[in-house]
């Protein structure tokens, strides 16, 4: 199980832990937000999102995934039942149009691409190489290990290591249940 | 056979697996915004303000002999929650070579009547031998009818307390060693009465936090 520092000062709850987990994914929540619903409402709901977090801290559990997907799972409902209010209300979307916003698929589409963009971007730069060859290039590990002039055992390893942290990013897109509002 | 000459098959299975996943959802083009540089501070402000709705009630326990430490002392108190997580960043020496850690105004808002016409300020200091204290500066205190002002360090929860002795107006109070401010952040003038029971009276007049 990969542990890290900003999950384990959050559940501890911390007072400073919640900024460092802000500094660390308020980009993604924010980014999320503002692709679904628009920059009018994306600052509000990414409010939303980080004090709701911190209110139920105590329900996030590193077993079932990363402190970033289960805040992806707030920040989707939220979305989802924004999308909804505004479409009662009658207003104008902005971002999109009104079917694609309201609909929960598309925002776990969304979701799951910018939550795997950020796990992959924030790997060691070493796993992230042989991953993003592995995937886009779709090398075998052989190839990988000649292209990068590495051992094949390093190549191995740093793949394991990556596909351990993405592994938790996706565990938790399995397991929705655990992210309810 | 897994040694680190060989291919590992069932990585080989997840990597394609996982590989799926990534080029259906098309990470590669993706643009993260930034937001807005106030959103933390707005963030911090709306937990500041939830917190102050679930402050937990102090126990029985805590209240000592006296018991009637009342709702209203933790309802305000809380209003002081959070907002200053870190010690000020900024130190800077004061007239008698103490530091100044930090500094804040002290009010009787939501406080009893009786104090609505004070006010002043509270620096917490960090003395020559490294000991902390409050230097307290007041203004339009009332002069109570019965009983004398004490002064408190109490804690974020409103639960522990600790006495700094009764008001001898403006000036220097230090904390018994081994209290921590940052445990005891609020800052507290009570109204108490002349009988002898030590506990706060639950009356406050100013109030403010710290840290």
């Amino acid at each position: 199980m990969v542990r890290d520092s900003v999950e384990a000062g959050f559940q501890r709850g911390h007072q400073t832990s919640l900024k460092v987990v802000y500094d660390r994914y308020g980009t993604l929540i924010y980014t999320l937000c503002r692709k679904a619903l628009g920059a009018d409402e994306a600052a509000d709901i990414t409010q939303e999102v980080f004090l709701a977090a911190w209110t139920r801290r105590h329900q996030f559990d590193p077993d079932r995934g990363s402190l970033g997907a289960w805040l992806v799972g707030i920040a989707k409902n939220k979305i989802v039942d924004t999308a909804r209010k505004r479409d009662r209300r009658n207003r104008m979307v902005l971002a999109l149009d009104a079917e694609q916003a309201r609909s929960p698929k598309f925002v776990d589409a969304l979701a799951d691409r910018l939550l795997l963009a950020d796990a992959l971007e924030r790997l060691p730069e070493r796993a992230r190489n042989v991953l993003e060859l592995a995937f886009y290039e779709e090398l075998s590990q052989t190839e990988i290990a000649e292209r990068c002039e590495m051992p094949l055992g390093t190549v191995k390893s740093d793949m394991r290591r990556g596909l351990s942290q993405l592994r938790r990013h996706l565990v938790a897109y399995e397991d929705r249940e655990g992210l309810s509002r | 056979m897994s040694d680190n000459n060989t291919p590992l098959e069932g990585l080989d299975d997840e990597i394609a697996r996982m590989g799926q996943i990534v080029r259906s959802v098309a990470t590669e083009n993706v643009v993260f915004e930034q937001p807005p540089a106030d959103l933390w501070q707005r963030i911090e402000n709306a937990v500041a303000e939830r917190d102050e709705l679930e402050v937990p009630t102090p126990s029985r326990g805590a209240l000592g002999p006296r018991g009637r430490l009342i709702p209203r002392l933790i309802a305000t108190a809380a209003a002081f929650t959070l907002l200053g997580a870190g010690v000020a960043g900024l130190v800077r020496r004061g007239q008698d070579d103490e530091q100044v850690v930090r500094e804040v105004a002290l009010s009787n808002n939501g406080l009893d009547p009786r104090g609505v016409h004070s006010a002043g300020s509270a620096k917490l200091v960090r003395l020559d031998g490294g000991a902390y204290a409050i230097n307290l500066d007041l203004r339009g205190l009332p002069k109570p009818a019965a009983g004398y002002f004490e002064l408190w360090a109490i804690d974020t929860q409103v639960k522990g307390m600790v006495s700094l002795g009764p008001l001898h107006g403006g000036g220097i109070y230090r904390l018994p060693t081994g209290i921590n401010p940052r445990s005891f952040p609020i800052v507290d003038i009570s109204i108490e009465p002349a009988d002898g029971i030590p506990t706060h009276s639950g009356t406050s007049v100013l109030r403010g936090r710290l840290l």
